[in-house]
């Protein structure tokens, strides 16, 4: 009973301690109070926070579900819009280096669009361009891109002609070798640079064969080859593409090169053709 | 390990009390979680425990708001004695009673409070204003207590925290 009283009388002397307690010493204890109060503060604050947020969720859910559902179609057409931009992007660059090479180019050329790629066959790797007659293409002339030769145009209509490409087997090309100044007779081989069957057709046949080099020349990896303007298809000194490797060639009187397009013949979009020079006809 | 309980309860109630207010035209009265616990140890603990919880639960509320520190202390005091003086009277395991001594004790430790700041406070205000916002703290206390009654008496059984017995408390 004692003890009793005496923790009452302790709490009643605390309790007026506390009511007279100076201000600063007021102050103070309560700062200390606070500091110790404040984490749980904040962790009932977060928590208090999250239950609102999850109470706010589930009211909401169908709007914010309606918005997704919005804001996904919005974000698909955007997508559909910034790859339709990109690639317009990415054609007028090459229209603009296509259209450069054009000015500077001492050859008259007609800038074409591809308009499909193989024949119906399949038995010729060939393009076929938008541009024809009406616009002074003929059989015959050189279809260039500003990397190097591509081939030469076959048949030609109105408004459109086809093209057959340097890897075609059918085609042959007289070209010439700058460094060494040898001359031969470029052949496609009808082969993909992968290895691949001739479905895929365009993935650039590969490499193309230079018959009938002098044995004399010493030709090694890399070099140029270019046209040489024999035969009187294509003009002088259009690149055609670089030497993959060389060798004797099975009669033993030759040496024979394996040559890889300059141009990239699986991704054209625009070619022209040369239907002659600047200051004279073709 | 009922002083343990004593403490978390009153940090508990502490930090939560200041969520659960009403808003401005209700006065601002917050739910007088503190003075709930004061209210559980009186009716349920000996007169010193509930004088203790009285001065933790005072100076948790006096520090967590602008009042000078021991006017809450000695309110919860004045309750705590007061509640623990009718504790045969009331019948402990009925909403009813527990709500309404939750209402009036909240209703009159709020009005002395208010009318306490209102005098000494660096913020005095009219004294409509505290009896208002006492009603309001009435009204909080009302379901407050029954509430938090059962919620502590729920956990101190899961801890096993045994009950005093009556000549413990001093009460004949």
């Amino acid at each position: 009973m004692r003890r009793r009283h005496f923790v009452i009388g302790l709490v009643l002397v605390a309790i007026a301690t506390l009511l007279y307690l100076p201000l600063p010493a007021s102050l103070r204890l309560k700062a200390a109070v606070r500091e110790n109060i404040a984490p749980f503060q904040g962790a009932v604050s977060r928590v208090v926070q999250g239950f609102q947020d999850l109470v706010h969720g589930l009211t909401e859910a169908h709007r914010l579900r309606e918005q997704l559902r919005g804001q996904e179609e919005e974000l698909t057409a955007l997508r559909f819009e910034l790859r339709r931009w990109k690639g317009l992007a990415a054609e007028a660059e090459e229209l603009r280096a296509q259209l450069g090479f054009q000015r500077s180019s001492p050859l008259r050329l007609v800038m074409c669009r591809v308009i499909a790629r193989g024949d119906a066959t399949g038995w010729w790797q060939t393009l076929r361009l938008d541009r024809g007659r009406e616009s002074a293409i003929a059989p015959s002339m050189a279809v260039v891109t500003r990397d190097g030769l591509v081939g030469r145009v076959t048949t030609v209509s109105a408004r459109s002609c086809d093209v057959l490409l340097v890897t075609d087997p059918n085609c042959r090309v007289s070209c010439r070798i700058p460094r060494t100044g040898g001359f031969g007779i470029l052949e496609g081989t009808g082969v993909t640079l992968h290895g691949e069957g001739a479905l895929e057709m365009l993935s650039p046949a590969g490499p193309c064969r230079l018959d009938f080099v002098s044995r004399d020349q010493r030709i090694l990896e890399g070099y140029e080859v270019v046209t040489s303007g024999l035969g009187g298809v294509f003009p002088e000194g259009l690149l055609v593409g670089h030497v993959v490797r060389a060798g004797v060639d099975a009669s033993g009187l030759y040496q024979q090169a394996e040559v890889r397009p300059a141009a990239p013949l699986d991704l054209l979009r625009y070619v022209f053709v040369v239907t002659g020079t600047e200051g004279g006809a073709r | 390990m009922s002083g343990v309980i004593m403490v978390m309860l009153v940090v508990l109630a502490a930090v939560a009390q200041p969520g659960l207010g009403l808003p401005a035209w209700a006065g601002q009265a917050g739910a007088p979680l503190l003075l709930c616990v004061v209210l559980y140890y009186a009716l349920n603990r000996s007169m010193v425990q509930a004088l203790v919880a009285a001065l933790a639960a005072g100076v948790a509320q006096d520090t967590l708001s602008e009042l000078p520190l021991g006017y809450s202390c000695v309110a919860f005091a004045v309750a705590a004695g007061s509640a623990g003086r009718f504790r045969e009277l009331i019948s402990r395991g009925q909403f009813m009673p527990l709500a309404l001594i939750g209402a009036a004790a909240s209703f009159g430790v709020a009005l002395a409070l208010g009318l306490a700041a209102a005098s000494a406070g660096p913020r005095p205000w009219p004294a409509w204003l505290s009896v208002w916002r006492a009603l309001w703290a009435g009204a909080l206390g009302f379901p407050a207590f029954p509430i938090l009654f059962a919620v502590v008496s729920w956990l101190e059984r899961r801890v096993g925290a045994a009950l005093v017995s009556e000549d413990e408390t001093g009460v004949a």
